[in-house]
């Protein structure tokens, strides 16, 4: 056999060993951060709604775009609002938000969940009041972006339109 | 060479951050908080250990030996991967907080040159317990390195020394009074990137003086004998 083709078996055999140290690895911690990414947003939303007297639906949005899961508030059977877990692309990285709104259509509130813009500048935006708060679907005209900011306060305001473009039609799916 | 000077080579003489200057990347981006050295420290402190012994089991074997020798670099590197792809998996799953800071330098520790250097220069040809015993000297070093860095840093910058901030514990030092006492204030420019630099100048120009010193007052002592 040829040098090249052992020296291959060896990598191979090597790197094979690795996988299966892996794959085993992933099968216990997965499930762990998974459920720790859960409770991140469940406290995001336990913030505006109090869990015990609501129950929440998960609704997962497979269509793609900023959006991708609806969580609706539950009071018994009629929805009180819906939590939107959105993202867009910031200056460096992606951020993650969600925005409550509820059913008369107004903005309940809104928080980042993630981000990890320049220090000192696109990480003012998670404590940044974007003047938002009660606000009616569509209106971004009171929209306080960051100065020198931009890029951050962009993909804020991209959420906030990505929604919009949606609430109207969720709520009125569940109204009927 | 004793197993005891094999150990304290790495604390002081042969020191990957300060004497060999060998990882700089994430010792200076990571040593914002002292809670993040210790982390980064211990993650490498792992893997260091791992991989010198797996890859000295490897090579010590003469027969494996002649197998791995042409791929060695390649082989190395799936080790080092490997192991720090659980370090991060782990973390991730056990101590988000501190994943989240350290952010992307946990898998950049696959492309740490301590890791590839120990396991080319020192493991690939010892024993492996003697490759142990370097692995963790060399990583306890270098967590030291980091420890000392943040120390300044997170000190002057942030006016405080963070422990631990994991599972709901704080263990933190509030150095603002002393700070104001002295008249400062904290002084952010420490916490950036620039600082970093900075203070590791300064502390490197301090460990040479340090030893030019130890190593004149040696030469005098042996011409005066």
């Amino acid at each position: 056999m040829s040098k090249g083709i052992v020296s291959g078996l060896v990598l191979l055999t090597i790197g094979l060993v690795a996988g299966f140290l892996l794959a085993f690895v992933n099968s216990f911690t997965a499930p762990k951060i998974l459920a720790y990414e859960q409770q991140l947003k469940y406290d995001a939303i336990g913030e505006f709604y109090d869990l015990s007297t609501y129950t929440i639906t998960e609704v997962p949005v497979t269509t793609g775009g900023a959006v991708d899961t609806l969580y609706k508030v539950l009071d018994g059977n009629t929805t009180v609002a819906i939590v939107y877990s959105v993202k867009s692309f910031g200056y460096q990285s992606e951020i993650k938000m969600l925005i409550a709104i509820k059913s008369d259509l107004t903005v309940e509130g809104y928080k980042i969940v993630d981000q990890a813009e320049t220090s000192g500048y696109g990480t003012q935006a998670p404590d940044h009041d974007f003047q938002m708060d009660g606000v009616t679907v569509g209106d971004l005209s009171t929209f306080d972006a960051i100065a020198g900011v931009t890029y951050t306060s962009n993909a804020v305001k991209a959420c906030f339109t990505a929604v919009f473009d949606r609430a109207a039609t969720d709520f009125g799916g569940d109204a009927s | 060479m004793t197993q005891r000077e094999n150990f304290v080579k790495g604390l002081f003489k042969e020191n990957p951050l300060f004497i060999s200057v060998l990882g700089m990347c994430p010792s200076l981006a990571t040593t914002k908080t002292l809670e993040n050295a210790i982390g980064m420290g211990i993650a490498v402190l792992f893997v260091l250990t791992l991989s010198n012994l797996i890859i000295s089991l490897l090579m010590s074997n003469k027969k494996i030996a002649e197998l791995v020798k042409p791929v060695r670099i390649p082989v190395y590197i799936v080790v080092i991967a490997t192991l720090v792809t659980i370090v991060e998996m782990l973390t991730h799953a056990f101590v988000p907080v501190l994943y989240q800071s350290l952010g992307v330098f946990i898998p950049l520790i696959v492309v740490n040159c301590i890791i590839l250097g120990r396991a080319e220069a020192f493991a690939s040809n010892h024993k492996p317990l003697d490759a142990v015993v370097d692995g963790v000297g060399m990583a306890l070093g270098y967590m030291g390195g980091l420890m000392l860095l943040a120390l300044v840093r997170e000190s002057l910058g942030y006016g405080s020394l963070t422990v631990l901030n994991q599972f709901g514990v704080t263990i933190k030092l509030n150095l603002v009074p002393v700070l104001n006492f002295l008249g400062i204030a904290p002084m952010e420019f420490f916490v950036q990137p620039a600082g970093a630099f900075l203070t590791f100048g300064f502390l490197l120009a301090a460990i040479v003086v340090f030893s030019n010193k130890k190593a004149e007052k040696a030469k005098k002592g042996s011409e005066a004998a």
